[in-house]
């Protein structure tokens, strides 16, 4: 065991749950068993179905807590503040019987999990961000009343984004930590993890992630929540003397689908914010790619982070938005040579949870460079969980 | 009627910064000027930026021994001699609704013909490309570093920000006369051409934005205060200042907190196509080619203007050179939107390139002005899209010899009114139209221009024109995967029918670029659109469904993949990152 390290892939359904059990030597010579863990949750719960079901994350909680042996998580990375990555500790804290609470040693989240951020960073943009989810809400609402259907997947988005319900999770973490840090690309890792043997590299974001909330534009709805009935409703506005109903009316009805829109582009946005690493352990490198989409990838590449890694955690649970260029794919996995290591892309997700996640395409993509494509959801029943082994010096993986 | 309404300068900072007036006067003509302002062909809708709710607009006055005008809060104030001064509050919603109908007007007039100007580029008026009658202009329509028209909503939205060089200031863009300029060029664009909002080829979408980004210039040529203060500053030399060529100053220092960044876009520029490092440039970058070329030939032709003996004629005056530049500016912006805005209409359907585009300038100003010196701007011209590498060879842009200048013996009006007959003449001159056997193609509203110039007390040139237009889709190979295996590219041909002619005949035929070139730089664009998620297709998964505004989609048609609306895409700022 000294000689492998350990990948434990959780089955939560749709969402993420890693936890890493690896061997670190120190100069000494002496080797300690560390564990990381990376992420934890699932999708919430309504009108996702299976995806979001939570008793999942109570059976992986346990597991981690065994694994553990009453000590510390040595080190746990929140990679970005979506629900289905956060979640899980908090859930288990809450609605395990009894209630399960893992001490952490140190926590990684993203800079912008920082009770200081938006002072160091007055972006009213990322802050109206976080603040449209209760708007976006009401125009929900007001639409279902007046007859009509706003897209399915708004209710989704929404969940996911609701800061109300992840701020809570991202406290319970740093409640949970001993010591956290707010992680970004030109962070100084010195001293702020306690393994000998890994080596960490930060390949996004930056500290100031305003770039990716540029698509995001906030415009009123034209709602009001009357004080009578307190049910959201769409206000009906006259046009003026001498301007069409017709196309003031059509003017109306697309400035409401721009603020139903926006949600999308706050959800892009927040998984633009992930935080995406590689972990270097004797020879394998490891790329978690979190949730990161096109521009994350972008900015990797503008910033000549991409660089061959020999396992990748599929960004975004296989969605097109996700799958780096192929340009990019070829920086992280250049045609293999006799010394190559096999390859592996392992994919966290549950099908039929959102629309064309997982995309059959993307994940042709990995297997067309040769990757082995390890799926989670396929190899194990929610709950339990994969073991993918890389042990030292050996060529291939083993699972 | 004559209508007093407030123009911006520039934008609040720049012309604070730069010491000059912040807001002057212009005269609209017209009789249908109501509260909002409500006009017949635009109107301003005040949507409250938190409620949504629609705000009183600004109250119209009708004349009544003084001009009409819209009732706006002044500031009243002492200056340092005692003198009473009143301006304009440009804080006040009032100001704001004035304003931003003042400048997209004005920038209208670039175009068509007005009282003020009393000359035509344009020659006719123009239609919005949406089937209505009127543009909306929302000046607060929420919190964003952003400003865009769009053709679904008939609009023109100009977002508000806080900028991030002066935390606590607010920027709104409704008060920025280039941003005003460009997106309602945008709109006057997409009225002439309207088939460039569904170009797949780069340098088409490209032409959006010149155009527009040499609207904004117009408009700071067209300022007294603006030219005044860079005269003063430059004694007559506009080629190394940017009061003219920087596009969006207040915007582009907002956006960036390190102050680095002074405008969003310089037209000053000697970028060539060949300086493009992608293989398939954003044509927020590519549009700089095209306007360098044009915004350098504009510099050229008012340095003609202000030679020494042209200053001589000005010894009379206190200070000749001032002068002779200041009248020199009027004519140059008057050339300029001649020569370029009035060949708009010439422009083939389609994905037109700048190589149609420039065509489209040679043979509409050859058609108005064969007067030595407009044969030399046009040499100019030429010489500058070769040297930027648009065209290998200056007669790339020149009418062949052998195209067809034959009589049109078929009765005008009818064509005009008709589509039966417009169509009939059509399928018997599919040869002359270039319309490639077994196509089907569609035909063009048809349309009479008389652009008109006035070149003296008693003298005037005019170009009394037919413009007829045809279109069809070509295919393409696509070999990017998850595209079907063709896609399709609209062409067509522009035929210019010369009415002073007796019996009317062919001045000139235009049909779109063609050349190979753009088929790779076609794949490689569309192929970034789908990467970056921007472009999905309908006949997959996904959320193009259920949010189809905020993606473009492309649908199949017979395995031949069609995009429409990629115009969409062109806010003034390009999504990128702020390296």
């Amino acid at each position: 065991m000294n000689t492998k390290m350990r990948l434990r892939a959780y089955n939560v359904f749709f969402g993420d749950a890693f936890l890493l059990s690896i061997p670190d030597r120190d100069a000494n010579g002496h080797v300690e068993m560390r564990h990381i863990l990376i992420d934890v949750g699932n999708a919430y719960n309504t009108k996702v179905g299976k995806g979001g079901e939570d008793f999942v994350l109570l059976p992986v909680v346990r597991n981690i807590q065994d694994e553990l042996g009453g000590r510390p998580i040595d080190l746990y990375i929140a990679t970005h503040e979506h629900y289905d990555h956060v979640q899980g500790l908090r859930y288990a804290a809450a609605h395990g019987n009894p209630r399960i609470r893992i001490p952490i040693a140190r926590s990684w989240l993203t800079a912008s999990a920082a009770p200081d951020y938006y002072t160091r960073f007055p972006n009213s943009i990322m802050k109206l961000a976080r603040g449209m989810v209760a708007e976006v809400r009401e125009l929900e609402k007001a639409l279902t009343a007046a007859g009509q259907e706003p897209p399915a997947h708004l209710h989704l988005l929404l969940d996911i984004n609701d800061p109300k319900q992840t701020d809570k999770c991202v406290l319970h973490i740093l409640g949970q930590s001993a010591s956290s840090d707010f992680i970004h690309r030109d962070f100084n890792l010195a001293h702020r993890h306690p393994f000998h043997e890994v080596a960490f590299d930060i390949w996004a974001p930056e500290e100031d992630t305003a770039v990716y909330y540029q698509d995001i534009q906030k415009l009123a709805a034209s709602t009001a929540v009357p004080v009578a009935t307190r049910q959201p409703e769409l206000i009906r506005l006259a046009p003026p003397p001498g301007v069409d109903a017709s196309a003031f009316n059509n003017l109306l009805n697309i400035r409401r689908q721009s603020v139903i829109d926006t949600m999308l582009f706050v959800d892009k946005a927040a998984n633009n914010t992930s935080l995406v690493f590689t972990l270097t352990w004797r020879g394998w490198k490891l790329l978690f790619a979190a949730d990161a989409e096109q521009r994350s990838w972008e900015m990797m590449e503008y910033k000549h982070k991409l660089s061959p890694v020999d396992f990748i955690k599929i960004s975004h649970h296989g969605s097109q938005n996700g799958l780096p260029t192929e340009k990019m794919l070829a920086s992280l996995f250049p045609t293999p040579t006799a010394n190559t290591k096999k390859r592996i892309g392992l994919l966290s997700t549950h099908t039929g949870t959102y629309t064309g996640v997982p995309d059959p395409d993307t994940l042709q993509s990995y297997q067309n460079l040769g990757l082995d494509l390890v799926s989670v959801g396929d190899r194990c029943a929610p709950g339990e969980y994969i073991d993918i082994f890389f042990p030292e010096g050996a060529l291939a993986p083993e699972y | 009627m004559k209508v007093r309404l407030p123009l911006m300068v520039q934008d609040p900072v720049t012309s604070s910064l730069k010491g000059i007036r912040t807001t002057e006067t212009f005269y609209a003509y017209g009789d249908d000027f109501y509260d909002g302002p409500v006009t017949e062909r635009m109107v301003v809708l005040d949507l409250h930026p938190n409620t949504g709710r629609l705000v009183p607009g600004v109250r119209f006055v009708p004349p009544d021994k003084i001009l009409a005008h819209y009732d706006i809060p002044k500031n009243i104030y002492l200056n340092a001699t005692g003198k009473k001064i009143e301006e304009y509050d440009i804080t006040t919603r009032q100001f704001k609704q004035a304003a931003v109908l003042a400048m997209a007007l004005k920038t209208l007039f670039l175009f068509e013909r007005n009282k003020e100007t009393n000359s035509d580029v344009i020659g006719r008026r123009l239609e919005w490309a949406f089937n209505a009658p009127q543009l909306f202009l929302v000046p607060r329509a929420g919190t964003s570093a952003n400003a865009y028209y769009e053709r679904a909503s008939h609009s023109i939205q100009f977002f508000s920000f806080s900028s991030r060089k002066e935390p606590g200031q607010t920027i709104h863009t409704c008060l920025s006369r280039d941003i005003v300029s460009h997106e309602t060029a945008h709109a006057i664009l997409d009225a002439i051409a309207p088939e460039l909002y569904d170009a797949v080829t780069p340098q088409s979408l490209a032409i959006h934005e010149a155009i527009a980004d040499l609207a904004a210039a117009c408009m700071a040529f067209e300022s007294g205060n603006v030219a005044d203060m860079v005269l003063q500053e430059t004694r007559g030399e506009i080629e190394n200042t940017t009061a003219f060529s920087s596009i969006a100053e207040e915007f582009g220092q907002a956006r960036d907190p390190s102050g680095r960044v002074q405008y969003l876009r310089n037209l000053y520029n000697h970028t060539g196509l060949k300086d493009m490092i992608e293989e398939s440039p954003d044509p927020h970058d590519l549009c700089q080619v095209l306007s360098g070329a044009l915004y350098l030939l504009l510099v050229r032709i008012y340095k003609e203007l202000i030679r020494p003996e042209i200053i001589h004629k000005y010894q009379a005056k206190p200070d000749p050179a001032y002068s002779a530049s200041g009248e020199a500016l009027r004519i140059t912006s008057a050339i300029f939107r001649r020569m370029v805005f009035g060949a708009l209409d010439y422009l083939p359907p389609g994905d037109a390139t700048f190589a149609d585009l420039g065509r489209a300038i040679i043979l509409a100003d050859r058609a108005m002005h064969s007067e030595e010196r407009a044969a030399t701007i046009r040499s100019w011209l030429k010489e500058e899209f070769v040297r930027r590498g648009i065209i290998t060879n200056q007669k790339d842009l020149e009418r062949p010899a052998d195209d067809p200048h034959e009589p049109i013996r078929i009765d005008i009006d009818s064509l005009i009114a008709s589509d039966w007959v417009a169509y009939t003449f059509a399928e018997a001159n599919r040869n002359l139209l270039r319309i490639p056997r077994g196509v089907t193609y569609r035909i063009w509203p048809r349309y009479i221009t008389s652009r008109h110039h006035k070149t003296g007390p008693q003298s005037y040139v005019e170009a009394h024109e037919c413009i007829f237009k045809v279109s069809w889709t070509e295919l393409e190979d696509n070999h990017y995967r998850p595209f079907p295996p063709r896609r399709r590219v609209a062409a067509g041909t522009t035929l210019v029918i010369d009415l002073k002619a007796s019996p009317p005949c062919i001045c000139a035929r235009l049909t779109t670029d063609r050349s190979e070139d753009h088929i790779h730089v076609r794949e490689t664009y569309l192929r970034r659109l789908h990467e970056q998620g921007i472009l999905k297709l309908e006949d997959q998964p996904g959320l193009q469904h259920q949010f189809p505004n905020a993606f473009i989609t492309a649908k199949t048609t017979n395995n031949a993949l069609r995009v429409q609306a990629t115009a969409r895409m062109l806010h003034i700022v390009r999504n990128d990152h702020e390296h």
